[in-house]
């Protein structure tokens, strides 16, 4: 009896066994950072010559149809009750100038964090009683790239403290975690080979403040999660969903982690 | 009936069921022997075609120059995250190449160069390519004897 009991013990160990963890810079002090305010380096820097004219040109820039569009839906009324984002959130009074450096933050609940457009969905269904926007949808990411307009040229500063630190660990535990095939962590790129070409493309520190962006592959806007989702299949790894609880905690990491660069959205990446 | 008796049938049904499993992964994992940092028995038997071991790291299915350069090869998208490729056949020995494409983390626990012939450990491993190792022992083989005429 004895004997299959530890036999079986023994099977089950083995079979959980032999990962490599062994990563630099997972056990290091929490808030330790790979970047410190000065190296910090948007991804704007690597982009070729000819993409950052055109990011740097509102006229040119491809995203900028998405932050008309979404200003155009801010100031309209949505559906039965007549209201418009703008009349709660006019000049005068939380005029989101700046908002973008609260997301993702805690819900209402405390027990789940939302980003920018989960917030505008709540906005819509809470307050305005409207049908809400599916995520990743033309109009969702428009007034979110319209949001995150109004705050270019401002510093992204993100607050870690005791209501989201848990998130916070979540976060940089899955920025460090190996995944896929290819067995890839975000940091692996991201923390180590800033400037080195992957096929035709340069990687960067891997920072989120040009987000929403225009992606040239996709020729749409799209979220910092479908850039997460992106990564993932990079490294073979099964995508989450758009919104889905890790992506956000690993948002908040990466927020964080580039707290003292400016945002720039709508960027334009390939 | 006697309970213990029970007890005893159930364990070793839930053993023997474990063993069956651990013996259908086994055949497809992959077995092999590192001694002096070398694997020295190819993967599978017959003969290597090093021509299809070129195809394989230059297109997508080895994606070799995502991370290398190779200058005998014109193709403008080099990647430079791993050293040159220029003169590997001359640097290793063939069993050396081959721990570095089966076992990467062997030598260097945080390597980025995926091991090209793991398909357990792994996490939340794309459905598509789940329990596959990137390449087969046949193209890593293959793989290798190009490598080797890169002096
Ligand atoms: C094999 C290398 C690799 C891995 C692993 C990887 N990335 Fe990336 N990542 C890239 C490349 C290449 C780009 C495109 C160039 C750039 O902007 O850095 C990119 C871009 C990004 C960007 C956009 C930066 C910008 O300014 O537009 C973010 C954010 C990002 N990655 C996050 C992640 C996260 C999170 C993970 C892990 C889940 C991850 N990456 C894993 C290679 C990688
Ligand atoms: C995601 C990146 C990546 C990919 C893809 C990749 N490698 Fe590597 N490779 C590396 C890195 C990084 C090293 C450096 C050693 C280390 O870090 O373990 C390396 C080292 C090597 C070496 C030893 C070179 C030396 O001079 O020491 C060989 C040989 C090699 N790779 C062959 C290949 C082949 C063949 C393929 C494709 C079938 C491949 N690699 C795909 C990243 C990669």
């Amino acid at each position: 009896m004895k004997f299959f009991l530890s036999l079986l013990l023994f099977s089950l160990i083995n079979s959980v066994a032999g990962r490599t963890e062994n990563i630099k810079g997972i056990n290091d002090n929490l808030y330790d950072r790979p970047y410190s305010i000065g190296e910090l380096k948007s991804g704007r820097n690597f982009l070729q010559k000819e993409t950052l004219e055109m990011e740097l040109d509102d006229f040119d820039n491809p995203g900028m149809i998405w932050v008309e569009r979404g200003k155009e839906l801010f100031n309209s009324v949505l559906e039965k009750n007549n209201l418009s984002c703008n009349q709660c959130h006019n000049t005068n009074k939380n005029s989101l100038i700046g908002a973008p450096s609260n997301f993702p933050k805690l819900n209402k609940d405390n027990i789940s964090l939302i980003n920018m457009e989960q917030q505008i969905n709540i906005c819509i269904v809470d307050y305005m009683e409207a049908r809400p926007y599916p995520l990743e949808s033309r109009e969702l990411l428009s007034l979110s790239a319209y949001i995150a307009y109004k705050s270019k040229g401002l510093p992204m500063d993100i607050k870690i403290d005791s209501s989201n630190e848990k998130f916070f660990k979540r976060g940089k535990e899955l920025y460090f975690e190996r995944i896929g095939q290819m067995n890839l962590a975000c940091n692996q790129c991201h923390n180590h080979l800033e400037g080195k070409y992957l096929r035709a493309e340069q990687i960067s520190q891997g920072h989120i403040n040009g987000y929403p962006s225009y992606m040239m592959r996709w020729g749409v806007v799209a979220s910092v999660h479908r850039r997460f989702q992106f990564c993932n299949e990079q490294a073979r790894a099964e995508p989450l969903e758009i919104g889905h609880p890790d992506y956000n905690a690993l948002q908040l990491y990466i927020a964080w982690r580039g707290s003292g660069l400016l945002f720039e959205s709508p960027s334009i990446r390939r | 009936m006697n309970n213990k008796y029970n007890i005893f049938l159930l364990a070793t049904i839930f053993t023997l069921c474990i063993f069956v499993l651990q013996s259908v992964e086994a055949e497809s994992e992959s077995v092999y022997e590192i001694r002096n940092n070398q694997i020295m028995e190819p993967l599978v038997e017959g003969l290597p075609d090093p021509m299809n071991g070129r195809e394989i790291v230059i297109s997508r299915i080895g994606n070799c120059l995502a991370c290398h350069k190779i200058s005998s090869i014109d193709e403008s998208f080099q990647g430079n995250i791993g050293p040159s490729l220029d003169g590997v056949g001359e640097r290793y020995k063939e069993g050396e190449l081959r721990l570095r494409l089966v076992n990467p983390y062997y030598l260097n626990p945080e390597s980025l160069m995926p091991s090209f012939f793991q398909n357990k450990n792994l996490v939340r491993v794309e459905k598509k390519y789940s329990g596959k190792t990137i390449l087969t022992a046949r193209q890593i083989e293959d793989v290798i004897s190009w490598l080797l005429t890169l002096k």
